[in-house]
């Protein structure tokens, strides 16, 4: 009995190794093909050595692509919605978990059916919305549909509803501020709470693509993500035969706007895990 | 009537309350709730996007709608898409989920490989996987020559392009469901398994009368989660096949986008919008409903 349970593991240890594995693969060859010649590219090796080895394609989009403007671009953004959204909602939430007025359930229910609604539902009236603001080509509009997002709101309001009334109430009485009571005592509880938002919004942020896309014209004013799809590496015109793809530098690009995100994954999975578990929202 | 009397006291605080919630209620108001409403009244206009302004057209849009063909294909392709793709991220997600839930070494190794691509800027990996595609030079091909097995066009092929595009979206996502169906196991009592073994129960039936029951809210949850991301797939056809080869990848937000920001048909756009807006409440309320009633407790 013993010995089959074992076997039984050997089994899926070596199953899950290898389906690891070949999750892997699209990784592994885009770091292969980032070094290998063109004429090396498209000979179908299957070798994992690049041969000849080149820094040719590193070179080229070094060269070729503003890539720290456009990481400062993404990081500004990112960094702005993170912290406007750190703030709106966990005041929102504050409010919602911890006093009583009247028309709190209308509002909170307000907030909570956009839930439901897709983004890509309204990008043609937001659109329309920033032109009238003046805030096409910004950007700031790149924040906008960031700060409205009703999940801080709602996670916020959860935590807080656990932490007792009477902590607060004792606070009053000591003579502290309403706004005191929310920076003093309700924010240094939520720590791990806004840490998950915080993870969360960074990810949205920095992997947002629709909306950079339809707002963003200026090239100085692009974000990493946007760097492939502008890039003349992908040419929208390639078409089904991709012709006047390159695929070399494409690979390098591709690398270098996936790294920060590979980062912040190592060092904060222990968040994203619970943040995920927590609330089920990707 | 009772007249409600309200102190000074509760009165500041209410004030605190409306001052806390006023930033995100006015940004909802401005950002969210007006654009939904606004892209309804969109859908009866004629928008002219160099004057800014539309005409009123009563039912058009609609009646314009109902004719075109490539609308209905985008339909097809949408709900082709979601047909395929949620049941099998469904199962295989629950699959890798049990598989990685018994202990064994190099198990949280397994998990992170797993969930990495989710992580991981979309476009990216997109643009990595049209390279593995690649029919002449593409990484699959040259492994399945290499086997003796027929090649294939991938994305390049009218029959094979949305099926390609589906299994990159499995390999983007199945981490996402994976770390839900784990958490969702966690909360089954090993006693319950223990029982069972007692009487005599296999792995199998442990699965079905214990596993499966208990894990029906996380399966509603990761449901309703992976259809909403199925209908609303736009990122990797963008970069993939820009809705190729002739129409057939072309889902509805890809539609949308085309006729608005490439086409300029800003209310016929907005017409599509809401028949997408409309098809996703209709699943996740049916979805909500059908396995809502049969939610177990034990």
């Amino acid at each position: 009995m013993k010995e089959r349970k074992l076997s039984g593991k050997i089994i899926i240890f070596l199953v899950s190794i290898g389906a690891a594995l070949i999750m892997l693969v699209p990784f592994i060859w885009m770091f292969v093909t980032s070094f290998k010649t063109p004429p090396d590219i498209t000979a179908h090796h299957l070798s994992l050595i690049p041969h000849p080895f080149t820094w040719g394609n590193y070179t080229r989009v070094f060269d070729e692509i503003p890539l720290g403007t456009y990481y400062l671009n993404s990081a500004l953004v990112t960094g702005v919605i993170i912290m406007t959204a750190l703030v709106f909602s966990s005041m929102a939430g504050f409010a919602f978990a911890k006093y009583s007025f009247p028309g709190r359930e209308f509002f909170f229910i307000l907030i909570l059916s956009t839930f439901i609604v897709p983004f890509q539902v309204t990008i043609i009236p937001l659109y329309l919305e920033m032109k009238w603001f003046g805030l096409i080509d910004t950007r700031l509009s790149l924040v906008i549909p960031h700060i409205a997002s009703a999940f801080g709101t709602f996670l916020i309001r959860q935590y807080l509803q656990s932490v007792p009334d009477e902590l607060l109430d004792s606070a009053r009485i000591d003579g502290c501020s309403e706004f005191r009571i929310y920076w003093n005592i309700a924010m240094p509880l939520c720590k791990p709470v806004l840490a998950v938002l915080a993870v969360f919004n960074f990810f949205w942020g920095w992997n947002d693509f629709l909306w950079p896309l339809i707002v963003i014209n200026s090239a100085e004013k692009r974000t990493v993500v946007l760097s492939i799809t502008t890039s003349n590496y992908l040419p929208q015109t390639a078409g089904a035969a991709g012709g006047g793809t390159e695929w070399g530098p494409l690979m390098v690009l591709s690398f270098f706007v996936i790294l920060p995100t590979i980062i912040f994954f190592v060092f904060l999975q222990r968040h994203i895990v619970k943040g995920i578990t927590l609330t089920g929202i990707k | 009537m009772k007249v409600k009397i309200v102190s000074p006291l509760e009165k500041k605080r209410w004030i605190a309350a409306y001052l806390f919630i006023a930033p995100i209620v006015i940004l909802f108001v401005i950002f969210r709730i007006y654009p939904l409403f606004y892209n309804f009244v969109l859908t009866f206009m004629k928008w002219n996007v160099f004057k800014s302004e539309g005409t009123w057209v009563g039912l058009n849009n609609y009646i314009k709608l109902i004719h075109d063909e490539t609308f209905f294909c985008a339909l097809k392709n949408t709900l082709l898409y979601t047909v395929i793709f949620v049941p099998v991220q469904i199962t295989a997600g629950l699959g890798i989920a049990l598989l990685l839930n018994v202990k064994f070494p190099g198990r949280t190794f397994c998990r992170t490989i797993f969930f990495m691509p989710y992580i991981v800027t979309l476009i990216a990996t997109a643009a990595i996987w049209r390279w593995l595609y690649h029919p002449a030079s593409g990484l699959i091909n040259a492994v399945l020559e290499r086997l003796n097995l027929p090649t294939c066009l991938w994305l390049h092929g009218i029959h094979t392009a949305l099926g390609s595009v589906i299994i990159y979206s499995l390999w983007q996502s199945i981490g996402y469901s994976m770390i839900i169906f784990l958490a969702g196991l966690q909360t089954i009592p090993q006693r319950y398994y223990e029982a069972a073994e007692i009487d005599g129960a296999s792995k199998f039936q442990s699965f079905t009368f214990i596993t499966l029951p208990l894990l029906t809210p996380t399966l509603l949850l990761v449901l309703v989660m992976t259809s909403i991301l199925a209908f609303g797939v736009f990122d990797q056809i963008y970069v993939m096949t820009q809705g190729g080869p002739i129409h057939a990848t072309l889902v509805l937000v890809l539609y949308t986008y085309k006729l608005a920001f490439t086409f300029l048909k800003f209310s016929y756009a907005a017409t599509v919008a809401v028949v997408f807006f409309s098809l996703t409440l209709l699943v996740t309320i049916i979805e909500l409903k059908l396995l809502g009633k049969r939610r177990m407790t034990y």
